[in-house]
């Protein structure tokens, strides 16, 4: 067995979201961002979202923020020029070098 | 004995050693002329005006000094462990600054102490003009000479830790509030979904005046701090302090957690509430899990909502010390050894694997156990640990994303790269702990300041900043720091290049220490950590940072928007390469730390108009 990049898995899914879309219960939503090429048809996008059950927290071109359940986050997966789709990450002040 | 290498004590203070021990000088030294005590800011407290008045003789100290003490770096304990065997009182301590009370028979046993570099009296405060405004960046000059240019007519957004809209420095004359816009984030932790609570000027006014409720400003300070530096116009401090926009319009946005959603939000809210006029947002944040080449979500908002009057302004990072990137080189046939310390119980590796190279992965733990992944959590006895490997479908290369729960800080682990083809061939990785305050010393080897700059400092329409030396003291007044020059790249100041080759940071601005508007009852105004740094009155403070430089370049950037509204992001970083102050300290090109070189101001904004 080799773990290789010729067998990197393709696909917009970060790892983390991979294992939660194999989570059972389908009304359990949590919030992500969608990445997205320049040519994705955002507000066709985000129809696709609300009507999959899901809740656009912000749209604009480049990015969007939704709550999506299971259903419509595999959904979304697969819509075109959603590019990566990601767990909120924080981010840190780039302050207190030196002070905490 | 007094000898010559007591200098950690300021004079004032050997003076005040010597009348504790008359008898115990060297050859050749006298207290008949004690240096004059007119030290800029010395503390007149009765005692120490006795001092400077009488003769060394006369001088009849209290029990206890206070001092501010500067340790070496990493020394912080070994000095306050000193401390207490020398019947010291600890006040407060942070990494490089304690402040205590010491009795004045034990001054000279503080040049004993191993660590110890410099031991001050407290000072009283003169305001001043800071000096990141000075000489070193024009800006008082060009405010002289552009009398009108203060930033009318631009918004000026910070998204951030927040802004204290109670501060004088963000309320007019009449009091009532600078901000058109006061957006609160929350993100409910039993959920992970956020909310947003938008708040007008009016219901600022209304919660002036009245006391109606609108959260907090600010409860950290950092944001505060920020939005003082770009646009504060003074009003605490008799104008000293004042932003380099003091009459912009602010709007501020509030994030405890500072999520990446948060902050896209921010922005759009921002822009939006806009209108017509010119906005500018600081960004004094970041982060290193993501490719590192403009890609990021976060990164991919900027550089689709930026364009004429609509500007993003971003923070390089304070990483360069720390030892957070690794870069190797694959070669065919050998093993690429990616070592790393673990430093938190959660931690994460982003590894960026060129496309078309191919390349075999297996996790050694830190007890020499070699085990091929599966893209799912495995565990050894050693720790658990997740990789994962992705085809990145926005830039086409591998995205080798690892996680590990060890069971043991401190142990070394290593991602071995066995390389069967090779075409481009450059690997480059970023680590980070769960707990930002741990992110240092992750890796041991292929490791340098170089592509330590954070996203989305790494957007090529983003305006990057890194930070330099303004005033090497903390606070006006202070002496240098150890081995802290103006005009020198702040040693913590992220470094580019980005991932792609993008030469970043654009640009170096003041950061090194840089006073500003001090949020009310937030953690930098009640930490003792910070008590150092604050300046008396409670509405001020001095902190450092590119998070400090970057607001600057907000600042002058809403003034350039008051000259011309339609400026976009590439006229911005033209200007900036055009007029950049190269010297000693930058070199004639562009260079990773500095970016294009130190900011002038008054270049800037001399800078032929519709060019």
């Amino acid at each position: 067995m080799v773990f290789s990049t010729k067998s990197a898995r393709r696909g917009p899914l970060s790892a983390e979201l991979r294992d939660w879309c194999e989570g059972e219960e389908t009304q359990e939503a949590r919030t992500v961002v969608l990445t997205l090429s320049s040519h994705t048809d955002v507000d066709a996008l985000n129809d696709r979202l609300v009507t999959l059950g899901g809740a656009v927290v912000s749209a604009g071109p480049g990015a969007t923020v939704a709550i999506l359940p299971r259903p419509a986050l595999i959904a979304a997966s697969t819509f075109p020029g959603v590019v990566r789709i990601e767990a909120p990450v924080r981010l840190a002040p780039k302050n207190g070098a030196n002070i905490e | 004995m007094l000898t010559k290498r007591h200098s950690v004590l300021e004079s004032s203070l050997l003076e005040l050693a010597r009348a504790e021990q008359p008898t115990d000088l060297l050859p050749g030294e006298t207290l008949a002329h004690p240096p004059a005590l007119a030290i800029p800011g010395l503390d007149a407290t009765p005692r120490l005006k006795g001092l400077a008045a009488a003769r060394p003789e006369a001088v009849m100290p209290s029990d206890k000094v206070t001092l501010k003490l500067i340790a070496a770096t990493g020394a912080t304990d070994a000095v306050v462990e000193g401390l207490g065997e020398l019947g010291c009182e600890v006040l407060s301590k942070g990494p490089q600054v304690i402040l205590a009370n010491v009795p004045p028979a034990r001054l000279i046993a503080l040049s004993e102490l191993p660590g110890l570099k410099r031991a001050e009296q407290a000072r009283r405060m003169q305001l001043r003009l800071d000096e990141a405004r000075g000489p070193v960046t024009g800006a008082d000059t060009a405010h002289a000479t552009h009398p009108t240019l203060r930033g009318q007519g631009v918004v000026v957004g910070v998204v951030d830790s927040g802004t204290d809209w109670r501060h004088d420095d963000f309320r007019n004359a009449d009091g009532t509030t600078r901000l058109d816009m006061f957006l609160h984030a929350v993100n409910d932790p039993s959920t992970g979904s956020d909310t947003f609570s938008e708040f007008s000027a009016s219901d600022l006014n209304a919660a002036l005046s009245a006391g109606s409720s609108v959260p907090d400003g600010d409860p950290h300070g950092h944001g505060t701090h920020c939005a003082s530096i770009a646009a504060g116009n003074g009003r605490a401090g008799g104008a000293q302090f004042h932003g380099l926009a003091p009459q912009a319009t602010l709007m501020g946005v509030r994030s405890d957690t500072l999520h990446d959603t948060h902050i896209i939000e921010g922005i759009r809210r921002i822009f939006d509430r806009a209108g017509d006029r010119p906005a500018v947002v600081n960004l004094s944040l970041g982060g290193h899990i993501g490719p590192h080449d403009g890609t990021a979500a976060i990164e991919n908002v900027i550089q689709q909502e930026t364009g004429p009057g609509r500007i993003v302004v971003v923070a390089a990072g304070n990483e360069a010390e720390d030892r957070i990137h690794f870069d190797g080189q694959l070669i065919e046939g050998q093993n690429l050894d990616i070592e790393f310390t673990i430093r938190d119980s959660l931690q994460f590796l982003d590894i960026w694997i060129p496309r078309g190279d191919e390349v075999d992965i297996s996790v050694i733990d830190a007890d020499g156990v070699e085990t091929i992944p599966d893209g799912s959590v495995q565990q050894t006895n050693a720790g658990a640990f997740r990789a994962d490997l992705r085809e990145d479908q926005l830039n086409r290369d591998i995205n080798l994303s690892f996680a590990v729960a060890a069971s043991r800080l401190g142990r070394r682990w290593r991602l071995r790269l066995h390389a069967h083809t090779v075409r481009v061939g450059t690997v480059h990785a970023w680590g980070q702990t769960d707990d930002f305050a741990f992110s240092r010393d992750i890796f041991m080897s292929q490791t340098s300041s170089r592509f330590s700059i954070g996203m989305p400092a790494t957007e090529e329409r983003a305006i990057s900043v890194a930070s330099f030396v303004s005033r090497a003291g903390i606070l006006p007044g202070d002496a240098a720091l150890p081995d802290l020059a103006v005009g020198q790249i702040s040693p913590f100041s992220s470094h580019g290049p980005a991932r792609h080759g993008a030469q970043r940071p654009d640009i170096a601005a003041p950061g090194q220490h840089i006073v500003a508007a001090l949020a009310g009852g937030s953690h930098m105004a009640t930490d003792a950590r910070y008590a150092a740094r604050r300046l008396p009155g409670g509405q001020y403070i001095s902190i450092q940072g590119t998070s400090m430089a970057t607001p600057f370049v907000t600042g002058v950037i809403a003034l350039m928007l008051q000259q011309e509204p339609g400026l976009a992001p590439e006229d911005i970083q033209l200007r900036l390469r055009a007029t950049a102050q190269r010297d000693a300290d930058t070199g004639p090109v562009w260079n990773v730390g500095f970016g294009y070189g130190k900011i002038d101001v008054e270049a800037l904004l001399n800078y032929p108009l519709g060019v």
